[in-house]
């Protein structure tokens, strides 16, 4: 979609948000928790807001937003880890903090096995693997956001797979074995 | 699992697959956080016409509190420049070991992973990227390992985005050696770049001299008496253990290399 010059600055920022917002909330659900996302969501929104007559047109704009929810997310885990230290030492006072409701989510085993295999990629591997398979973003865009060529984003998702299919054979290999040690002690 | 299996896998546990069950807020309440987003300005005014009055005294704090920050701004950017030189360095040693043990047990698609495209390489008998599949089956038919010992970055360069340059100590022992008894050898040494996570050149030292007459002259010698008519298709002439990597050479190294240990152990 286009943004005119004859568009006032809150319409052209509603157009964005009523078009991105649903892909911007499931980029940051996807990354960190989902009490946080709504948040992180907001907050990018409100970065595109100071920046709205400065954003590329489309295609690049969604990527663009992405930059930014990075950036946002990035700033809301310093906070969180800041906040996961505090509440450590509230409870050794005895102190309880809120529990997180989206840890109750029941998840299929495989998927959350595949999924946990995907964060445990290092940082720069992890990202490029999400916005490809989960964001669905061409491989030209992701290097663009990533500031590379396409060939190394080409390398590092065959790479990531690669590393992936060896993580998710050794988990199956574990599962099997877990599964004997307990049939051999339960007889 | 096949590349295809796993992006199925990667693709079906993706924790967001339904937009729709998303609930973000309406773009009103959103607007609303937005303090003054009806005088909205692009650019921020800047106040030009304020009285400037700077006393002497003030002036000189002034100036302090300008080195100051300057100084503790120069200390943040080294501290994170060095900071990210490090973590640079410990991922180019992190890669070419990951390069090093797919070669390991043979998977040259895994191993073609961390190599650019146009990495260059010298690893006798491989010259190119496009030999790693054939060096890695010939490797494989002779049951060549090279065990990696250590990955270290050589240069420490205070650039961040140069390549880093890692040298790796590996022992190295095959099917000939292990049935003679000897070796493992200790001396090869892979040096290779690494830039942007991908490796850009290859280069294997490997002084041969020992395990060419610990090794590969009893080979040899056994295979001029039982397969000569296979020694030119299998070692090239003009260097005594330089293997020649063709599909027939390494099915014949493969063939032999049992039957010489399956002969010496038998």
């Amino acid at each position: 979609m286009e943004y005119g010059p004859g568009d006032s600055y809150q319409e052209t920022f509603e157009s964005l948000y009523i078009e991105y917002r649903l892909q911007v909330l499931a980029y940051c659900t996807r990354r960190i928790d989902r009490s946080l996302a709504s948040d992180a969501c907001s907050e990018t929104f409100l970065v595109a807001w100071r920046k709205v007559e400065d954003l590329p047109v489309p295609p690049q704009t969604l990527p663009f937003l992405y930059g930014v929810a990075a950036k946002v997310i990035a700033n809301q885990r310093r906070t969180v880890r800041r906040k996961t230290r505090l509440d450590h030492k509230m409870r050794n006072l005895g102190v309880a903090t809120a529990e997180d409701p989206s840890v109750v989510v029941i998840r299929a085993e495989r998927d959350r096995q595949v999924e946990a295999a995907v964060r445990s990629l290092n940082s720069r591997d992890r990202e490029i693997v999400m916005l490809y398979a989960w964001e669905e973003l061409p491989r030209s865009a992701i290097a663009e956001m990533m500031g590379m060529t396409k060939s190394a984003v080409d390398q590092r998702i065959h790479r990531s797979y690669k590393r992936l299919g060896r993580t998710l054979g050794s988990l199956a290999q574990t599962q099997i074995h877990t599964s004997t040690f307990a049939e051999g002690r339960g007889t | 699992m096949t590349n295809d299996q796993i992006d199925r896998l990667v693709r079906g546990a993706n924790p967001v697959l339904d937009l729709d069950a998303l609930e973000p807020l309406d773009a009103t309440v959103l607007l609303e956080e937005i303090p003054g987003r009806e005088t909205m300005q692009t650019h921020e005014r800047v106040q030009v016409d304020a009285p400037v009055r700077p006393g002497l005294p003030v002036r000189h704090l002034g100036w302090a509190a300008t080195v100051g920050l300057v100084l503790v701004g120069l200390l943040v950017v080294v501290a994170v420049r060095d900071a990210r030189v490090a973590a640079l360095s410990n991922a180019a040693a992190e890669t070419a070991t990951a390069f090093l043990e797919a070669r390991q047990v043979w998977d040259a698609e895994a191993a073609l992973g961390y190599l650019s495209e146009e990495a260059s390489m010298s690893i006798a008998p491989a010259q190119s990227v496009e030999d790693i599949p054939m060096e890695l089956a010939m490797l494989k038919a002779v049951g060549w390992v090279y065990e990696v010992n250590s990955c270290s970055v050589v240069a420490e360069y205070a650039i961040v985005d140069a390549s880093r340059h890692v040298l790796c100590s590996v022992t190295h022992h095959n099917n000939l050696s292990r049935a003679l008894g000897v070796g493992p050898y200790t001396t090869a040494r892979f040096t290779m770049d690494v830039e942007d996570g991908l490796i850009t050149s290859v280069f294997l030292s490997s002084p041969m001299a020992t395990y060419a007459e610990e090794s590969l002259r009893p080979f040899r010698e056994w295979l001029f008496n039982t397969h000569p008519e296979d020694v030119e298709t299998m070692i090239q002439p003009l260097a005594s253990w330089a293997l020649v990597l063709t599909e027939e050479s390494i099915d014949l190294w493969r063939q032999h290399s049992a039957e010489f240990a399956t002969e010496l152990n038998g």
